[in-house]
């Protein structure tokens, strides 16, 4: 899994232009891994969000940030190891344009009995 | 090995259920942790809460209500930088950690905490945190 992080929406600051070209990128990019196999699914995260704290019964819907930094969103793929999922998040254009994004890169564990 | 955030890839869905899934919206609840939060608990206690977050998920199933969940390793990189300027990691700066997520699809963002809120991560004294989000469906992608 990987997670696609920004400092807050990393689109609100780009000229109309700009997010085109990004998006068109982005969108060649979805396209290569969605032919080679790779992609399982991948979305973006809307801004409009809550964080669930607390324990039961005493459960408080925060504000869903409180820090700068946030998932705007991810990339499920697959690969056949773990420098091969990097690789594939270093080529991904958000790292063209002075976003300022990270990604951040998690194996999926397996627990057998419930996986298909 | 963490079982609290599940393993779950829902196959089969019937088409009442398929029908019901067309007016509901994506979901993405990201379980947040300090560390690893089940590595504190008893041998007993790990199994108890094992079986609740089977229940949970087994409720979310039937409903039609859960497309995937899983649990995340512990171990794992951040890229940052520039294109030509990459640098890879360290994975976590902080203490806390995304340990796994839940793919559900609900009515709304009312729904959605409903269903966060009755997780039973809240029920062992983990200090969990979930965070939802509602997914902005891109048309075409998702496989």
């Amino acid at each position: 899994m990987l997670f696609v992080r920004t400092e807050g929406d990393p689109w609100a600051k780009m000229s109309a232009e700009d997010m085109q070209s990004h998006v068109k990128k982005g969108m060649e990019y979805i396209g290569g891994l969605m032919k080679s196999g790779k992609l399982k699914s991948a979305q973006p995260l809307a801004m409009e969000s809550k964080t669930i704290s607390g324990e039961k019964g005493f459960l408080k819907d925060g504000p869903y940030n409180e820090t700068k930094e946030i998932i705007a969103g991810y990339f499920h793929l697959i690969a056949k190891d773990f420098d091969e999922a990097v690789e594939i998040a270093k080529a991904n254009p958000i790292f063209e344009d002075g976003l300022g994004a990270k990604i951040e890169i998690r194996p999926m564990k397996t627990v057998s009995g419930i996986n298909n | 090995m963490s079982l609290s955030s599940g393993h779950f890839c829902l196959k089969r869905i019937n088409h009442y259920s398929l029908k019901k899934i067309k007016t509901m919206k994506e979901f993405m609840l990201l379980i947040r942790t300090q560390g690893d939060h089940l590595a504190d608990l008893s041998p007993e206690k790990q199994q108890e809460h094992v079986q609740k977050v089977m229940n949970y998920m087994g409720g979310l199933m039937k409903s039609g209500k859960l497309k995937s969940a899983q649990p995340l390793d512990m171990e794992g990189t951040i890229i940052s930088g520039a294109k030509g300027k990459l640098k890879d990691g360290p994975y976590n700066e902080t203490k806390e950690v995304i340990a796994g997520y839940f793919l559900v699809q609900a009515k709304d963002l009312a729904e959605a905490i409903q269903i966060a809120k009755d997780n039973p991560v809240f029920e062992d004294g983990t200090n969990a945190r979930i965070e939802v989000r509602p997914i902005k469906v891109m048309e075409g992608i998702n496989g």
